[in-house]
């Protein structure tokens, strides 16, 4: 049930192009205020968490973004997802002296956090493996894309 | 070794901290040793150190502070999570 509100096909972007960073996060943002996830203020308020407090993860080869905001800017949660042709760069989350190219962003919009923190256990606990990341970012089918993550969600 | 009490920071004192802290508490509990861990966002590290043993944080803290501080992704990324819970278990057992 929780993974089903989460992961969502028509949240998902495959094999997208953008230039800068904050470009993917508009992107993803619009994607989830049209479909009524996040406030309108959403945007604006990961693009100010992301300067200050940057959420690129290197991983080695395949390297992840998980931007997110303040729960008061959410109505329900959910995540988007865009896995980039050409990599983006990112500030290293824990050192944003640093950038690394980014190849997949999830933006994650929470509202309860604890009751999801199963999932994001499950997606970050995902990130040491270094096959699927290779083979979710080498999709081009989001259908594909879900079924694979929801492999492995436990 | 009596309970210890960890402070897990990150940015926004949410998403990420909750995922270090349920990891912390697993793993801590499979090496015996029994914690309790609060959360916080990073601008409110002062003001939540009172009987914190140890700080596990994911984002750069200021540098001033007086409890020891354990800086890492390990909990999130999966990479070098054995190294970190070592270095976890010493900082804890050092005090």
């Amino acid at each position: 049930m929780v993974f089903k509100e989460i992961v969502k096909e028509k949240l998902i972007f495959v094999q997208k192009n953008f230039k800068e960073n904050s470009d993917v996060i508009k992107f993803l943002s619009e994607e989830l205020r049209e479909k009524s996830f996040v406030k309108e203020s959403f945007c604006d308020a990961v693009l100010e968490r992301e300067k200050k407090y940057p959420t690129g993860l290197y991983l080695g080869k395949i390297n992840v973004a998980i931007p997110h905001a303040d729960i008061k800017y959410v109505n329900k949660p959910g995540m988007a997802v865009a896995t980039l042709q050409k990599p983006i760069s990112f500030r290293k989350m824990d050192d944003p002296t640093l950038s690394i190219p980014v190849h997949i962003v999830f933006l994650l919009a929470l509202v309860d956090p604890n009751e999801y923190v199963k999932f994001l256990s499950s997606l970050t606990r995902s990130f040491s493996d270094e096959s699927f990341i290779s083979l979710i970012y080498s999709l081009d089918d989001t259908e594909r894309f879900v079924e694979s993550i929801k492999k492995v969600i436990k | 070794m009596l309970r210890k009490r960890i402070l897990v920071v990150c940015g926004t004192g949410i998403a990420t901290s909750t995922v270090v802290a349920r990891k912390l508490e697993e793993k801590l509990k499979e090496e015996g040793i029994d914690i309790e861990t609060r959360q916080c966002k990073v601008v409110e590290v002062e003001s939540m150190l009172e009987n914190v043993d140890l700080i596990v944080a994911t984002t750069p803290v200021p540098d001033d502070i007086k409890v020891p501080v354990i800086r890492t992704l390990a909990f999130l990324t999966g990479i070098g999570e054995d190294e970190a819970i070592e270095e976890i278990v010493r900082g804890l057992r050092g005090r």
